[in-house]
């Protein structure tokens, strides 16, 4: 897997937006605010940043460059 | 003998409920899910993502049944329509050296073609080209086009289509050897990928036979010429982007995000059982006004575990912040449980399978009460309060503990249904087989 670590949650889906549109997602497509938007959607990381899963995604060079393979997430209070 | 008010109530009640409806046994749901009809009529219960172009369509309970909803996913997309106006469209090999934009390419026959691909063996071992057509595993395509191996070549007359890009025998090129003559072929073959992504094709050397990754001495700087080469998605995957809510609250339980959403057609068949979660970021976000507190709650789950081990919960109305759980299908230590307030384990079901199961709650203002598969697992006392969840609701608990296996059917009030119980189980039961 490869991750695009980002500083905010908002930037995050900001490229996550820019790659549904690149795919032609309804949402972009029918412009309703219905259907499918993301191709994956960021997480956030134990230090709050946010992790986003750009495996498939068209990367650019500078992307390319900058993608990790890994991040620890944030841990959910629950559950055993 | 004696037979108690409540008792012969009960009874009348579930013969009553004889071809009702649920929710014309009991109407007042806070929102209802499922792949049948819930409401008597024909309600829209699904939207659904197919694979092939992430085109997406509504569908009713009866639009699954009649074969509409897998013929829509199963329609042949063209997912890849090869552009050699230009350049090489994507293809690249440094063992071929693809160039595109040649024009006025002929055979031995006098046909010649334009905006073609030149493929040029740079040595005598292997040689191939790859792309990413977004083919998918499990799935399958009809690859067609047109292609020329000069009559001037030493030993390549033709090519090999490759599932993936891994292998070196036969059975790795569903395309078999296709060979030229010296003049354009047409081609045209299926088959079911067993690789995502990357495809290669190669130089095709018939001669080299069942090892067709194989040297070929002299062989460098022969020709492949490619045209109009296409990739047909034919059986194709379907996902659900939204679970319609069945109340008529508009309640509906959504997954905006394509590599989240639960799938309903896998490899060109309905899935069994209801919407398949893979276990790893499947889940549907819900309204989280769906109850108000878990002291005036009551869920009806139908869910099939694939899995008897790790945590994982089917249903979530309410969080673990401040000791307000409400998780229905919780699957913990190796059983399934009602989590309820303080812990994840309130109430023990059993022992976790693989069957599909009626996990039913109901939380009134003096008890909490777990049902599995119509029997009483267990009684405690009910709490007031909610804590509301950040995402997810089914198939997991927030961004965690991701349900693996199928759900079929969530109903949920925010009322204390245990007067209807019976009716409701009994309905549900009925339909799905369960024992």
């Amino acid at each position: 897997m490869l991750y695009l670590i980002y500083a905010s949650k908002e930037a995050a889906i900001e490229r996550a937006d820019e790659e549904g549109k690149e795919i032609g997602f309804d949402y972009w497509v029918e412009d309703n605010g219905q259907g499918t938007r993301w191709l994956t959607y960021p997480d956030e990381t134990i230090d709050h940043m946010w992790a986003l899963d750009v495996t498939k995604y068209d990367l650019d060079e500078s992307e390319e460059s900058s993608t990790v393979n890994h991040y620890t997430p944030l841990p959910d209070p629950e559950d055993d | 003998m004696h037979i108690s008010l409540d008792s012969a109530l009960g009874r009348q009640r579930r013969l009553n409920s004889v071809g009702e409806s649920v929710l014309q046994i009991a109407p007042n749901a806070t929102a209802a899910y499922s792949l049948r009809s819930l409401t008597g009529g024909d309600p829209k219960v699904v939207r659904v993502r197919r694979n092939s172009n992430n085109a997406e369509q509504d569908f009713t309970a009866s639009g699954i049944t009649s074969g509409a909803l897998t013929s829509f996913v199963n329609e042949d997309v063209t997912i890849y329509q090869s552009n050699y106006s230009a350049d090489a469209n994507g293809w690249s090999g440094t063992t071929s050296s693809p160039t595109g934009n040649q024009d006025g390419v002929s055979d031995s026959a006098g046909t010649s073609k334009d905006n073609v691909l030149k493929l040029v063996k740079q040595a005598d071992s292997q040689g191939y080209m790859q792309r990413n057509q977004g083919v998918v595993a499990g799935l399958t395509y009809t690859v067609s086009g047109s292609f020329l191996a000069p009559a001037s070549n030493t030993a390549v007359d033709g090519l090999l289509i490759k599932d993936g890009t891994a292998g070196g025998i036969s059975s790795n090129y569903p395309s078999g050897y296709l060979i030229s003559d010296g003049t354009w072929k047409d081609f045209s073959f299926s088959y079911t990928a067993t690789v995502s992504g990357l495809q290669r094709i190669n130089f095709g050397i018939s001669s080299l036979g069942a090892n067709p990754n194989g040297s070929s001495t002299g062989s460098t700087g022969d020709i492949v010429y490619i045209a109009n080469l296409k990739f047909v998605e034919t059986i194709s995957n379907g996902f659900v982007e939204t679970w319609y809510d069945q109340s008529g609250n508009g309640r509906d339980a959504t997954q905006a995000t394509a590599g989240s959403q639960p799938k309903i057609v896998s490899s060109g068949a309905l899935v069994a059982n209801g919407l398949d979660f893979d276990g790893s970021d499947d889940k549907f976000n819900i309204p989280n006004d769906l109850i108000a507190s878990i002291n005036s709650a009551s869920s009806f789950l139908v869910a099939k575990s694939d899995t008897t081990s790790s945590s994982r919960i089917a249903l979530a109305l309410s969080h673990s912040t401040s000791n307000f759980r409400f998780y229905v299908g919780a699957l913990l230590s190796s059983k399934f449980n009602f989590g309820y307030q303080d812990t994840a384990l309130k109430i023990e079901l059993g022992a976790a399978d693989t069957n599909k199961h009626l996990f039913t709650s109901i939380a009134g203002s003096s008890n909490a009460e777990a049902f599995l598969d119509g029997t009483s697992k267990g009684t405690v006392s009910s709490v007031d309060g909610k804590s509301t969840l950040s995402s997810g609701g089914i198939g997991s608990i927030n961004s965690g503990n991701f349900w693996s296996g199928t759900i079929e059917e969530v109903i949920v009030y925010n009322t204390d249904q245990s007067a209807n119980r019976v009716a409701l189980e009994a309905n549900i039961i009925t339909n799905y087989g369960i024992s």
